[in-house]
């Protein structure tokens, strides 16, 4: 379970990223964050990943306040998160196999289990046969479902996507959203940063609306929906 | 870290040296000057030093005893000239000996002074030259030395050159600094240098390293890959001084012999193995050191993500 109390990050120069957040995510959720750009959804993210520590109050992961976390500790806390970027950030001298075992070897993951992961992940986001592929040679639909099967092949009980279909079009973005409810058809917890209207009304999943850093409406339904 | 792992990051760091090519060659060069200078700075020091401390050790001093001494108080004093640690050590010269040591080194002149010489044994004009010669473990010990002979009751009076052993005693000194200042300066350069190049090297990984970051990478396992990069310049670059020195050396030694033979006639010089044996872990340790800061201050910015 993901709890937020009073969380607020104000960035040098005033410009606010969140404004005293208050959020519960209960595992298994899928949830959509959407707003305006500017409006806190990637500082909400960022938070979630220890990437950025708040000014006030706590962000607590299954029970551990993370803002209280040591440096040494968010390697650990990483592994339990799988994060998918917009821009893909696949390594373009790996083949679609070697940036997917790239996650385990960092992780120091042994190579028995990396042979039996990697495929199994692949299988998941459709990908088996492209294995052998370099990531100029697919589609940016393909190139994120590489970056999702990376994100998962660790089996992490957490997903952050942060606009992953973002540089893809209406049918590919439908495409990953399949893959992901897939994702979350299997327990893990997705949460997904984006503005694509379309992909929000389509999936009907729970959305939490920000503006200028303050949760405007947190409800099921479509993007407009309140 | 797990063994394979290890290997891992010791091949990723390898590769990155064959990768980044020319950006290594222009880094084990630069490098590679800076030890040299290094190198050729260590030889003068030790020199020097060598030099100083044989002129050191060799800065005697004499005290006259008084007319009138017994056998027994000389047997006292050298009890307490034996005891003292400042003194490397010392030598009795009795009135004879005094005597015997002047006419050995003026027998053989001319007639006179032969003859000159026979008719005063009988009196021995050096009946009050018997003395102590004492060499203090370093030039800088006289004063205390002379000090405590000053205030001895058998002791006559004392010879000795203050002004030389202060001027040793500065000159090993100055040497000595000015010596490792030089090292210690060249240090940070190569620090410099190495930490240039992993910077780059870095900058063109800087996605990887974010990625590795995102999916639970320690610091430890980011940066060791970088880190066998920088050691590997490092001793590289140490690879060509110290092959200089060791075979050049020699050849430089004879140059200067032949050259300045006046001057050097004055001191031994020291061999090539006496001056690998400090050299070679100095700049071994060097280019190790440097290759680890180097590359640490270089990726410490990439880890903050």
């Amino acid at each position: 379970m993901i709890e937020l109390k009073n969380v607020t990050k104000i960035y040098d120069g005033n410009v606010v990223g969140v404004e005293n957040l208050n959020l519960t995510i209960e595992d298994g959720e899928f949830v959509f964050v959407v707003g305006e750009s500017g409006s806190g959804k990637s500082t909400f993210l960022k938070l979630l990943m220890r990437e950025l520590k708040p000014d006030e109050g706590q962000v607590i992961i299954d029970g551990k306040d993370i803002t209280k976390m040591r440096r040494s500790k968010i390697a650990a806390l990483r592994r339990s998160m799988g994060i998918v970027f917009q821009d893909y950030r696949l390594l373009p001298r790996r083949t679609v196999y070697d940036n997917v075992a790239f996650a385990l070897q960092v992780i120091e993951t042994p190579g028995k289990k990396i042979k039996k992961s990697v495929p199994a992940a692949l299988n998941l986001v459709g990908l088996v046969h492209k294995a052998k592929s370099y990531p100029n040679e697919i589609s940016g639909g393909e190139q994120q479902r590489t970056a999702i099967a990376r994100a998962i092949v660790n089996n992490p009980p957490l997903v952050i996507a942060d606009e992953p279909t973002g540089n893809l079009d209406p049918r590919n973005s439908q495409e990953i959203m399949e893959v992901l409810e897939a994702i979350n058809m299997r327990g893990t917890t997705v949460i997904i940063a984006t503005h694509d209207k379309a992909i929000v009304n389509a999936m009907q999943k729970r959305v939490i609306h920000m503006e200028n850093g303050i949760v405007v409406r947190d409800s099921g339904g479509g993007y407009d929906d309140l | 870290m797990k063994i394979t792992t290890m290997c891992r990051c010791v091949g990723d760091g390898v590769k990155n040296v064959v990768k980044n090519g020319l950006m290594s060659l222009a880094s084990v060069g630069t490098i590679s000057a800076c030890l040299i200078i290094l190198g050729i700075v260590y030889c003068l020091v030790m020199n020097l030093r060598s030099f100083t401390g044989d002129l050191d050790k060799n800065v005697g001093m004499v005290a006259f005893l008084k007319s009138g001494i017994t056998e027994e108080e000389v047997n006292q004093l050298t009890i307490q000239l034996s005891q003292r640690k400042d003194i490397e050590s010392f030598h009795y010269v009795s009135a004879d000996e005094a005597w015997a040591d002047f006419k050995q080194e003026m027998l053989g002149g001319d007639e006179i002074t032969d003859e000159l010489m026979e008719e005063l044994n009988a009196d021995n004009p050096l009946a009050n030259a018997s003395n102590f010669e004492i060499y203090p473990v370093s030039a800088g010990d006289q004063d205390g030395i002379a000090d405590f002979l000053k205030a001895s009751p058998l002791v006559r009076k004392v010879n000795y050159s203050a002004n030389a052993a202060q001027t040793l005693d500065t000159m090993t000194k100055l040497v000595t600094y000015v010596g490792f200042g030089l090292i210690l300066f060249l240090i940070c350069i190569a620090i410099l240098l190495i930490s240039n190049t992993i910077r780059i090297s870095v900058y063109t990984r800087r996605t990887e390293i974010s990625i590795m970051k995102y999916i639970g990478a320690t610091d430890s396992f980011v940066r060791l890959p970088f880190v066998v990069e920088g050691v590997l310049i490092g001793v590289l670059g140490a690879v060509g001084p110290v092959a200089l020195v060791y075979f050049g050396y020699d050849a430089l030694v004879q140059l200067i012999m032949e050259k300045f033979s006046g001057i050097m006639s004055l001191f031994t010089v020291l061999s090539v193995d006496s001056i690998m044996m400090g050299l070679l872990p100095l700049l071994l340790g060097i280019s190790i050191v440097v290759g680890v800061f180097g590359s640490v201050i270089s990726i410490r910015k990439y880890l903050r993500a």
